[in-house]
């Protein structure tokens, strides 16, 4: 076959935002897909928990715009997965509306193959009765607690899925939760093009410019690449010309957010990059050849994502200007937390179970922790923060309210003041803020070759 | 010299939402051979330069020649994003790898005179 070409407009819609100069360049290269991811696990379990975008609306507003304006210069099959950032049904809705919005703007209609990820808790109950459903990257296999608590489950689906929904011929497929590299492989797989091939093209556009450099001058902040593959090989390369590709951009792109550079787990399968090779065959261009695609020999497999609330939040922030305090903080730490679960503990809250509080000291070891490995250079300054976990927003601000003052009024060595022992950051000093979650499902589930555990429906925008 | 001197690349991010993953990548591919046959980079190196965490929680050094880079993961202490967490896209957790101590006048001693 002849060579087919894939475009990746941005590293995840909504982000960045495309440029829509860049955008409509790119059609010089005679495309036949477009896609794009608009999400990951990355920003926090919060996102998929609460069913919340991670992207302003806006922004999302413009880059489906300019790929639905795109459609209409030409039509190619399209791809958006991991819809809304989680992928989530709440996240699909909101997209889809921003979609018909679009749309309705634009005065047209536009189909769109709504693949749903979202799996139903009565389905993997039964399947714990008969199976383990094992951990991944951990050890704790799957609990009927794990599902009943998180708030929603998704499926990371892959290339197969989003085959069914192209296969839907509707203008747009727009997945739930979906891996990234498969969103760019999808159109090209159903095309007739190798597996293994097509991954490892998606796994290098699936950041957007991120495998390229501009030019030095360059004024596109961030421009499309394009994957053109042709047999075992692919050859990618900016969408501009102000932009290029080398061996070390591409390859130093394989290395990233991943803990091997050459053999990624997929759903379904092993994308063996191990064998592949890079040439520079143009100024701005480079060739990848040899790419593996093994199916995994068991069953096929895809990751389930969900996470669960833990409490309701609020937070007091302050600066420690003085030597003494910033010296003694685990002393303070340790005196506000024991008046704290004196006072609650007769109230039937016990704190490290029922809620929790948490601080921070920012210049001595807030990024890394228990990690860090300077955290005895005391700074001139430090930001405190003690954040209250709880059931209720109310016992939260209750708890954080009542926890300040032995922060701020305790008798440390070296005190020199009575007023107060850190600088206030804000009035109010409580804030309340966004629940917390945390991941409580991330586990490996064998699903049927046929996936049908992930319906499509098409629906019609503007 | 300090390895930040001579890698224009070291990052960190998550790989997955229980580990770090950091990446020192090279310019230069005979200062990227030389650490790298050098054998200085080890697990317990990087164990001792991340506060002496238990080498359980650092992986095996993975050597990428094509990108002229290694990468090293690391057992998050918490899950990205749980209540605990430190940094939950795992971004700035590159830093004690930046002043690691690479013996370059042992590996080119030619040129130190």
């Amino acid at each position: 076959m002849s060579k087919y070409n894939i475009m990746s407009p941005t590293s995840c819609m909504g982000l960045v935002g495309i440029d829509e100069e860049a955008y409509k360049g790119s059609f010089r290269y005679g495309l036949d897909a477009v896609a794009a991811d608009a999400g990951s696990l990355d920003p926090g379990p919060y996102y998929l928990g609460a069913g919340m975008p991670h992207v302003p609306a806006f922004q999302m507003e413009n880059d489906c715009r300019i790929m639905m304006e795109g459609l209409s210069i030409k039509k190619t099959p399209m791809v958006m997965g991991s819809a809304g950032g989680s992928g989530g049904r709440p996240h699909i809705r909101w997209q889809l509306d921003i979609m018909d919005k679009v749309a309705k703007k634009m005065g047209k209609k536009f189909s769109v193959a709504v693949i749903d990820t979202t799996l139903d808790k009565d389905y993997l109950k039964e399947r714990l009765k008969k199976e383990s459903i094992p951990g991944c990257q951990h050890d704790h296999s799957l609990t009927e607690k794990d599902v009943d608590d998180a708030t929603e489950i998704v499926a990371q689906i892959g290339v197969e899925a989003l085959i069914k929904g192209l296969e839907t011929g509707a203008d747009i497929v727009l997945a739930g939760r979906a891996n990234d590299n498969a969103c760019f492989a999808a159109p090209a797989v159903m095309a007739g093009c190798e597996k293994g091939v097509a991954l490892h093209a998606g796994k290098i556009l699936e950041c957007g410019s991120a495998s390229g450099l501009p030019y030095p001058g360059s004024k596109i902040m961030r421009t499309p690449m394009i994957a053109a593959l042709e047999g075992n090989s692919f050859t990618v390369e900016p969408a501009t010309d102000d932009w290029y590709c080398t061996i070390r951009s591409v390859s130093g792109h394989e290395f990233y957010e991943r803990t091997h550079p050459q053999i990624q787990a997929e759903p379904g399968g092993i994308l063996d990059m191990s064998k592949s090779f890079k040439t520079q065959v143009s100024e701005r261009a480079v060739k990848i050849t040899g790419s593996e695609w093994h199916d995994d020999p068991e069953s096929y497999k895809v990751k389930l994502e969900g996470a669960r609330l833990v409490g309701y939040r609020c937070l007091f922030m302050a600066t420690a200007r003085d030597p003494n305090f910033i010296a003694n903080r685990e002393w303070v730490f340790n005196y506000a937390r024991n008046r704290i679960a004196a006072k609650f503990e007769p109230m039937g809250l016990t704190m490290g179970k029922d809620y929790h509080v948490i601080f921070r000291v920012y210049g001595i070891d807030a990024a890394m922790g228990p990690y860090e490995p300077m955290k005895n250079d005391i700074p001139h300054e430090a930001g405190v923060s003690m954040e209250v976990v709880a059931p209720t927003q109310e016992l939260a601000h209750e708890i954080a309210y009542f926890g300040k003052y032995g922060l701020v009024w305790c008798n440390y060595t070296g005190r020199t003041t009575i007023s107060g022992n850190v600088a206030y950051t804000y009035s109010p000093s409580i804030l309340s803020i966004e629940p917390a979650y945390e991941l409580c499902v991330h586990h490996l589930l064998p699903i049927p070759a046929d996936q049908s555990l992930f319906p499509i429906k098409v629906v019609e925008v503007g | 010299m300090k390895l930040y001197e001579i890698a224009p690349v070291i990052r960190s991010k998550n790989a997955g939402p229980y580990w770090y993953t950091v990446d020192v990548i090279f310019d230069n591919e005979d200062f990227y051979n030389a650490v790298k046959n050098s054998k200085v980079i080890t697990r317990e190196l990087i164990a001792k330069s991340y506060n002496n965490i238990e080498i359980e929680k650092v992986s095996d050094i993975i050597w990428f020649d094509e990108g002229r880079g290694f990468k090293v993961n690391i057992k998050r202490p918490y899950s990205s994003g749980s209540p605990y967490d430190y940094d939950v896209l795992g971004m700035n957790q590159h830093a004690p790898m930046r002043d690691i101590d690479i013996p370059l006048y042992k590996l080119f001693p030619g040129t130190w005179g």
